[in-house]
């Protein structure tokens, strides 16, 4: 359906405004046909990133090249990409056809022709028989997908998607995350997406590349990044968990072994995420799904108090807080037990936490 | 990136030499009168006329602020709040005065509420009187036709403000407690303090610049509008141009504080929220507001019926009689007959047509050096506002100054006498128009419809024409309606500026009524009010579809 995809790759962009130092030295490669979810939180330059690759700002240093072609010197209008925009930038004062037909009239194409691929593109999205409306006219929703239905028309070698669920409602966005997830893989348009929601970058992307402060941090897999973030800000930034103070007390080429006061089950063998030297302090980081509850008093565990519960169903989340001040989430099956009740924490014994050097203090 | 900051470059030259330059060149006019500006200013200061002329003009402006206040913000409320049949047109038909032309709406107080006026006949001869019961010239009656014609900013603010006004506002503090009373004083005043602090500000600067009123109603009562031109007939040039510093000056602060408050008002800007409800009235009080409102109506439109009803009276015809005894379509036969008579309407709209466009081409291309920011940027922002700023009267003086010598290289050129002059006051008088609506519509693009065409292939060129320019089209052609209509009705630059050749409507108005020619000066008015209410109209059609 779309013209033969072809890979995408990023060299060492550097992007700075002024003395601000936005991108430093981001390389990145996106295969044909894949869909890479670019997460990061606010201020961390995905815009920027995006830009860059679209054409609308030029790089202080670096590359960006598709397939062969090096394209970061050609302005937007031929690098033939297809952008969805955070607000869509539907222009008004054309129908719903009308815009998603100007990709088609900018490469010329005959009248009968363009009209043809207009249909096709709006009932891809599912908005065949509204191609008169004004843009006005039609709902959120409907415009995101006129957005999308205008960016694919052209059939780019490269789609380009600049958060493009978070001007819809919550009740909106899962939906409509869903069929733009089944879209794509239909498609298999190659695809660089700028996202800050974690479960956005992971239902849609094969891979996530992870930004933070201008720098990529990791690039894998949902699952990758998941189970083995390669910081301490990945590991706190995807997915819940908490973070336990301790001390290096053995370190070796494979795992080290770690001890701390919160850490329940006392000292343990750990994954190090970066090299640690022994007496060194750190942090392990512990998913709620490692840890559960166990009656007061049970060896090996830590003593606590519930102070936060959140029902979900199956399961539920339990926060406890510990002697010390200390907060750790738990994944408890069935509800949640009742506030103030006094718990105990343990590790379920297959659990290895995973250690970060400590930041400033 | 360069070529754009060249053509910037070049616009802003421009700017400068048609707006800001004649304000310099008649400054130093003034300081180089004999004995330097301090003595020329001490003479200006000295003479009895001089300083109570600028005590009169600072006065009659404050006070049309408040009457027109007085008049403007009630009737927002009727026509905002109130339900009653026929609510909807009123309410535009209350605005329309601010597309007519200031000289016509003069003229036509004129005559219903002159001395030999129909109005003041009906009232006569309702109360057998032998006299007319007032006399429409002096301060009382500037103030009075300044009412009349400027309360229509503060109508026309005051209801916007009120349609922005989150209703949820009044309700929450009504369930915190608050009464109507408290509400209103409380709430809903302090949200329309901006609307309010802004239409003052702009009828202040139209009073203080306001030339028709006081130059037909003032007679021997001059303000520094009628003064200047008085100066520069008696052939005083110096104090003329005196004259034209200290009154923009004057207007330039005021200017300043304007912009203060526009600045306000946007940051204060808020999103409607739903549509206020309110209980219906009862039959009568739907009946009472509806006598009310087009009893309203009726009075502040009356002049204009009055002008309409006065084209139709053959020279000569109505003396003593309360209602003119004959109507005939004699005066439009004598106008619309004669190519002589139809010159002065060519010339109108001739000359609006070309100042329109050339504003509108000038007025866009400093949008855009604006929008790109920087130290040329903020100069196109400031100087295509300031002829917003400065009174038509000063302006016409500073650039008859300039002009009056053909000096190219100090970008004076002898243009005084020719027909380039008056066209080009217009285009300077209508920048502020056009350049605020295309910044307005410029502001459209802000949510990347550029780049969003750049990713679809389109080029610089396709970009301009096939985004740019139809979605900035609306607010462009709102700029140069206002535009159009400024310099098809102008009376104030043209009476400094005019030759024969150029003579535009409003001259030609001004030298019937010289002539006792009423029925000739209010035909010409009345073609003047259609044109403009034509276009206005038009638009109006335009910004529905
Ligand atoms: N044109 C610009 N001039 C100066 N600084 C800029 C410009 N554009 C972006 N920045 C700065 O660059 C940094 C990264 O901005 P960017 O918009 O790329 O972040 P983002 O990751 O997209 O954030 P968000 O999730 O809030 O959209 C921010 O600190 C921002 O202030
Ligand atoms: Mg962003």
């Amino acid at each position: 359906m779309s013209a033969p995809a072809r890979p995408l790759r990023l060299e060492g962009l550097v992007k700075r405004f002024g003395d601000h130092a936005v991108l430093e030295g981001v390389s990145l490669a996106v295969p044909e046909g894949e869909i890479v979810a670019l997460l990061g939180p606010s201020g961390s330059g995905k815009t920027t990133l995006l830009r860059l690759v679209a054409g609308f700002e030029r790089a202080d240093a670096g590359r960006i090249l598709l397939g062969e072609e090096r394209i970061d010197e050609l302005p937007p209008e031929r690098r033939g990409f297809g952008m969805v925009f955070q607000h869509y930038a539907l222009f008004p004062h054309r129908s719903v056809a009308g815009n998603v037909a100007f990709g088609l009239e900018t490469r010329g194409l005959a009248r009968a022709a363009i009209a043809a691929r207009v249909e096709a593109a709006l009932a891809r999205v599912e908005l065949g028989g509204l191609g008169g409306r004004r843009i006005s006219e039609i709902s959120g929703g409907q415009q995101q997908r006129v957005a999308l239905a205008r960016a694919l028309a052209p059939e780019p070698p490269v789609l380009l998607l600049d958060e493009p669920l978070s001007n819809l409602d919550p009740s909106l966005r899962e939906r409509t995350r869903r069929e733009l997830a089944a879209l794509l893989r239909a498609l298999g348009i190659t695809t660089l997406l700028v996202t800050h929601e974690q479960e956005e970058a992971f239902e849609l992307g094969t891979r996530v590349a992870l930004l933070h402060g201008g720098r990529l941090v990791q690039v894998g897999t949902p699952g990758e990044i998941y189970r083995a973030p390669a910081t301490r800000f990945a590991a706190g930034f995807v997915g819940r968990a908490s973070f336990v103070p301790v001390e290096v007390v053995a370190a070796g080429d494979g795992p080290v072994r770690v001890r701390g006061a919160g850490l329940p089950g006392g000292e343990t063998e750990a994954e190090a995420a970066e090299a640690l030297a022994v007496g060194e302090r750190a942090d392990a980081m512990l998913r709620p799904e490692a840890l559960e509850l166990a009656e007061p008093g049970t060896p090996r565990t830590l003593a606590g108090e519930v102070v936060a519960a959140r029902f979900g169903g199956a399961w539920s989340w339990a926060t406890v807080r510990a002697a010390g001040g200390l907060e750790v989430e738990v994944l408890v099956p069935g509800p949640p037990p009742a506030l103030g009740a006094a718990v105990a924490v343990a590790r379920r014994p297959d659990a290895r936490p995973r250690v970060y050097r400590r930041e400033t203090p | 990136m360069r070529r754009a900051r060249i053509a910037d470059g070049v616009v802003v030259a421009l700017l400068a030499w048609l707006v800001g330059w004649p304000l310099v060149v008649v400054t130093g006019a003034a300081l180089e009168a004999p004995g330097g500006f301090g003595t020329a200013l001490a003479a200006f200061a000295a003479r009895e006329g001089e300083a109570l002329a600028l005590a009169r003009s600072l006065w009659i402006s404050l006070a049309t602020v408040a009457l027109a206040a007085a008049i403007g913000v009630p009737l927002a409320f009727l026509f905002a709040r109130a339900q009653f049949p026929g609510r909807r047109a009123l309410a535009e038909l209350v605005a329309l005065p601010v597309a007519l032309p200031p000289l016509v709406g003069v003229i036509a107080f004129l005559y219903l509420w002159g001395e030999s006026g129909l109005g003041t006949r009906l009232v006569m001869a309702a109360g057998g009187l032998e006299s007319p019961p007032w006399r429409l010239s002096g301060a009382g009656a500037i103030l009075v036709v300044h009412a009349y014609s400027m309360y229509v900013y503060f109508y026309l603010f005051t209801r916007a403000a009120l349609a922005r006004l989150d209703p949820s506002l009044a309700e929450a503090a009504a369930s915190l407690g608050a009464g109507p009373v408290r509400r209103f004083f409380r709430v809903t005043l302090p949200a329309l303090r901006p609307a309010l602090g802004g239409a003052a500000v702009l009828t202040f600067l139209t009073a203080l610049g306001s030339f028709s009123a006081p130059y037909i109603f003032g007679g021997s009562y001059r303000v520094m509008t009628t003064q200047i031109l008085a100066s520069k007939q008696n052939g005083d040039v110096d104090l003329a141009e005196v004259e034209t510093v200290v009154l923009t000056l004057l207007a330039l602060g005021g200017f300043l504080v304007a912009r203060r408050f526009e600045r306000g008002e946007a940051a204060s800007r808020q999103r409607g929220g739903a549509a206020a409800r309110r209980p219906a009235p009862t039959r009568g009080a739907r009946a009472a507001l509806a006598v009310a409102g087009w009893g309203l109506a009726l009075l502040l439109l009356a002049p204009h019926l009055t002008l309409g009803l006065l084209s139709l009276v053959p020279r000569a015809t109505w003396s003593t009689e309360v209602l003119p005894p004959v109507l005939s379509l004699d005066n439009y036969r004598r106008v619309l007959g004669s190519a002589e008579a139809l010159r002065p309407v060519a010339n109108s709209l001739g000359m609006a047509l070309a100042a329109t466009a050339a504003a509108l081409v000038l007025g866009f291309a400093a949008a855009r050096a604006a929008r790109r920011g920087g130290a040329l940027g903020r100069a196109a922002d400031l100087l295509m506002a300031v002829p917003a700023a400065v009174p038509a009267t000063a302006f016409a003086v500073a650039l008859a100054t300039t002009m009056s010598v053909a000096r190219p290289w100090q970008g004076r050129f002898l243009l005084v006498g020719t027909l380039v002059l008056l066209p080009l006051a217009y285009l300077a008088r209508a920048l502020p128009s056009t350049g605020r609506a295309a910044l307005a519509g410029l502001a459209q693009l802000d949510s990347g419809l550029e780049e969003a065409a750049a990713s679809l292939g389109a080029g610089k060129l396709r970009t301009l024409w096939a985004v740019t320019l139809p979605v900035v089209r609306p607010a462009l052609a709102a700029g140069a309606m206002l535009a159009f209509l400024a310099a098809l009705g102008d009376f104030v630059l043209s009476i400094v500026l005019y030759t024969f050749d150029t003579r535009p409507i409003s001259i030609e108005i001004l030298s019937s009524l010289r002539l006792q020619e009423t029925g000739l000066a209010a035909v010409y008015g009345v073609l003047l009010t259609a044109l403009s209410a034509a276009v206005f109209l038009a638009f109006g059609r335009e910004r529905e579809a």
